[in-house]
């Protein structure tokens, strides 16, 4: 019985990480991501096909991201109470500073305040010598695959932090 | 919460991996409620109260603040 309890160290580069098991839950998640590409090179070279059928290709990425939150629910079902407890504390954790950061992003940019920061003449941040251009980073808006990313860091962030508490 | 789990473990000479087996829980588990910093849950301390034979409040007590 011991042996069939999912761990959430299976997800987590270490010495229980199994590639298996991060494929059987992550893999609608990955494979999302090469069909946004895909869907939106189909878009703009079929510009003239139906409403219908671009909405249903927009969507699809959409529908997987459902499937992988299936597969996540699965997968916790699987575990241990302390597991589980662990696993949804990280995911909330993950939730809640996704929401965060994408929405204060969104609103800095609304209000302008990340145009005052990075595009002002005396800004300290214009002769970087790295180069990255904040300029241009205001610019961005959190799409679908970025989102993700975050997500998934913030996830691993929260899982080392709560799993200290329970070693 | 206090526990005796260790004690009763070592009692019957099962590892934690035994003991986890038998609760149906991760050996993980069993490491951080003997540690004490997991709370099991009321259908897991009942668990382990039945497989070692004695009532709950023997096996767990609750500290005082």
């Amino acid at each position: 019985m011991n042996d069939k309890l999912n761990i959430p160290e299976e997800m987590v580069p270490g010495k229980n990480y199994s590639l298996w098991a991060d494929i059987k839950v992550n893999g609608w998640i990955l494979a999302s991501w090469p069909v946004i590409f895909l869907g939106d090179l189909w878009l703009f070279v079929h510009e003239n096909c139906t409403f219908l059928l671009r909405v249903i290709i927009a969507l699809i990425p959409l529908a997987m991201c459902l499937l992988w939150i299936r597969g996540v629910v699965r997968w916790i079902r699987g575990m241990d109470e302390m597991h589980r407890r662990l696993t949804l504390e990280a995911c909330l954790f993950a939730i809640t500073w996704t929401f965060f950061v994408v929405t204060a992003w969104q609103h800095l940019k609304h209000e302008g305040i990340l145009d005052a920061v990075f595009k002002t003449s005396h800004s300290s941040c214009e002769n970087l010598v790295l180069g990255f251009n904040f300029a241009g980073l205001t610019e961005y808006d959190f799409c679908y695959p970025l989102t993700i990313l975050l997500l998934f860091s913030f996830y691993f962030l929260g899982f080392t932090i709560f799993n200290r508490r329970y070693k | 919460m206090k526990n005796k789990l260790r004690e009763l473990r070592a009692a019957k000479e099962w590892s934690q991996a035994d003991l986890a087996d038998k609760l149906e829980v991760s050996r993980q588990t069993v490491n951080a409620i003997e540690t004490e910093k997991y709370d099991p849950s009321l259908p897991l301390a009942f668990k382990v109260a039945r497989l070692f034979k004695l009532p709950i409040e023997e096996i767990f007590e609750l500290e005082k603040d």
